[in-house]
């Protein structure tokens, strides 16, 4: 069944994350009971048993069923399918049971497990050429990322002029794009499901890149439907659909656009899905990595995250709050403070460019009698008039303050980021 | 026709206010093993299933897991494999052995004797099926079909129980639903040693075979073997409407 999403969201809320996720799902490997025996004999950890059977299978399985499936490879080695999902499971155990990495397997109903394969390439990203190096890899997704150059004639079809070698000419006739490229493949194989993934859905020129076939995108237009609508390609001058079996995600940060100025005709195709930031997210993610969220170094990190990000929405707006992926690769308060320098004050400094006192409010820099704190991240000095100038003459200068980022973040200034909260 | 169940409070989160079928098979496999853990401060009781070395096969645990896993987890429980329980504060000491256990938090019960009477008392008021489920739970767990050798029969459906208190009332219970048992008290053995634990001993298996039945697919399948040999025919009934997996046998 086609779905039409964008995700749209701050910075950092995971949006291209969620899309490679999502892109697994139209991703089929396919490779034989050899193989996998192969694998094993190669790296005979009881994980990777495990996952490549479910990849094998592609869809979610029941210990049991995986349980037979060893069975019947006739490995020779005795493997408690429970025991290793539940060892290299994604969710944090309420009784402390303890885990292991990679933490690839979810329970996604009772009973019924899937392979994170996202989680897995992160954890070995040669995972597929180191043991299977035979397997066949069908990806049934084309991805792109809109700019301001992308045009037309890349998204759909264009000339693009192209030498023949033994012809010695230049050939000039039309060339499929990105989506009629996907489109004539999911017209080819209704049986499966295809996917065009959009990031940064919302810096290309909509209109211009889809052209008349942002009518056909709706899901009651597509082919076969009782409203099936189509229209004559301009260059090609083919008669063209969108299949039923194609689905369209994109990515929008929410910060570089107000949702409202987006394409209308967009809007009203697309399903709308936000994704806020998540300090659940932050506090999982890092509790799979071995790390306590709620403790690290003797900062915590998560109310650390929820502060800024509610004063960034009291002095602005939620579109501008700070997304959880900044902190992801957090493991002690010196990388709390790079995140907070590299990434953090850089982008405050974007939405306030006009008021960077703000970032000092938000960072809790001033005391009650708006005094800069010793430990203040987002320091200022003063600079006076008098000082800088020996002749005014008419002009009328004021004093002003100069804004920088303190060299010394230590763990003191992060506490006092939420201290009081 | 739905079954009614009678409001009981057990002492244990089952995430229900009465005696379900599921809370039953819980009560009767807590009950007829007595173990349980303190993790992080609190109190767990645990329900296991435990297979001697080389008895079930891997599949068939996990068949198994998978059956109690479906109960358990709407429960708001934790069904987790031996192997995972083993030398962890999980461990009651006995995950030595292949199985599982499921975890129940406990919400006041600090000892199984003082729930008898109550229990005892809305099992007895209760209908068929949640009566059914309990005494399927005693003996799905850590229950042994004990075969004669020579002709295949079974001899017992047999239980070792943890306590003589705890005994003697899973006997009270067998008897109540029309079943031929006895009960031996722990006894020292006649070569010394640890005594014999009690021992509760269920005569008439074809009965309680065809009434009650088992959801484990090792312990059902050694009663089926046996009916291979010792009955003309046999019809298998399929009693998910109970318990999942749960099967009864029926022999003539």
């Amino acid at each position: 069944m086609a779905r039409n999403i964008i995700f749209y969201g701050p910075p950092g809320t995971g949006k291209t994350f969620l899309l490679q996720r999502l892109m697994n799902d139209y991703v089929d490997y396919s490779f034989d009971d050899q193989q996998i025996k192969d694998a094993f004999t190669r790296r005979s950890d009881h994980w990777m048993l495990v996952s490549l059977i479910m990849m094998q299978a592609k869809r979610k399985m029941k210990p049991s069923e995986i349980q037979e499936k060893i069975r019947q490879l006739a490995l020779g080695i005795a493997v408690n399918v429970s025991t290793v999902l539940e060892t290299h499971n994604t969710a944090a155990s309420t009784l402390g049971v303890h885990r292991l990495a990679p933490r690839i397997f979810f329970e996604y109903s009772p009973g019924e497990w899937y392979v994170d394969l996202t989680r897995l390439i992160q954890y070995d990203v040669k995972f597929f050429e180191k043991y299977l190096p035979r397997c066949s890899v069908e990806r049934r997704y084309a991805f792109v990322t809109f700019h301001q150059s992308f045009s037309y004639e890349d998204f759909i079809e264009g000339i693009r002029p192209t030498y023949d070698a033994e012809t010695k000419a230049i050939d000039y006739s039309p060339k499929p794009g990105v989506l009629k490229t996907i489109c004539d493949i999911a017209r080819r194989h209704p049986e499966k499901e295809y996917a065009v993934f959009i990031d940064e859905i919302n810096r290309g020129n909509i209109s211009e890149i889809f052209g008349e076939l942002i009518s056909l995108i709706e899901l009651d237009k597509r082919e076969g439907t009782t409203s099936e609508l189509s229209v004559i390609l301009p260059y090609s001058k083919e008669t063209f659909t969108i299949p039923s079996n194609l689905s369209f995600y994109g990515s929008m940060n929410s910060a570089d656009k107000s949702i409202a100025a987006i394409d209308l005709a967009l809007r009203r195709r697309f399903k709308f899905t936000p994704l806020a930031p998540d300090s659940a997210v932050l506090l999982s993610e890092l509790e799979i990595a071995g790390v306590d969220a709620r403790n690290l170094d003797g900062i915590d990190l998560i109310k650390l995250f929820d502060t800024i990000n509610a004063r960034i929405e009291i002095l602005l707006d939620s579109n501008h709050t700070i997304g959880h992926a900044f902190f992801l690769k957090c493991r002690s308060y010196s990388d709390i403070a790079n995140v907070i320098a590299t990434n953090i004050v850089p982008l405050l400094e974007e939405y306030f460019f006009d008021d960077l006192q703000k970032i000092q409010l938000i960072l809790n820099d001033l005391n009650s009698d708006g005094d800069q704190k010793s430990t203040a991240i987002y320091k200022h000095k003063e600079l006076r008039v008098e000082t800088y100038f020996d002749y005014v003459g008419e002009y009328l200068l004021d004093d002003c303050r100069q804004y920088y980022l303190s060299n010394n973040i230590t763990q003191e200034s992060l506490k006092q980021i939420y201290e009081g909260v | 026709m739905p079954i009614s169940y009678l409001p009981y409070s057990s002492g244990i989160e089952f995430g229900t206010q009465y005696l379900t079928k599921e809370a039953a098979y819980f009560l009767g496999n807590i009950f007829s093993s007595n173990e349980s853990i303190r993790n992080n401060g609190r109190l767990y009781w645990i329900a296991p299933v435990r297979y001697n070395y080389g008895y079930a096969s891997e599949l068939q645990i996990e068949q198994h897991l998978e059956f109690v896993k479906t109960m358990s987890a709407p429960m708001g429980a934790q069904t987790l494999s031996a192997d995972v329980i083993r030398g962890t504060p999980l461990d009651s000491g006995k995950f030595r052995l292949p199985g599982f256990g499921s975890f129940f938090k406990s919400d006041g019960l600090e000892s199984l004797v003082a729930a008898i009477p109550g229990l005892k008392s809305a099992l007895f008021l209760s209908s068929w099926e949640v009566q059914q489920a309990f005494l399927v739970g005693v003996f799905d767990g850590r229950g042994s079909i004990d075969i004669n050798k020579k002709n295949h029969s079974i001899r017992y459906i047999v239980l070792d129980c943890p306590t003589n208190d705890i005994g003697k009332f899973l006997f009270d219970v067998c008897t109540n639903a029309g079943f031929n048992c006895n009960y031996n008290e722990a006894r020292d053995r006649l070569e010394g040693g640890k005594p014999r634990k009690p021992q509760l001993r269920i005569r008439n298996s074809d009965d309680f075979m065809m009434k009650v039945g088992l959801i484990s697919p090792k312990r059902f399948s050694v009663v089926q073997e046996s009916y291979m040999f010792t009955k003309s025919r046999y019809r298998i009934n399929e009693r998910s409407d109970i318990l999942p997996g749960l099967k009864t046998i029926v022999g003539e």
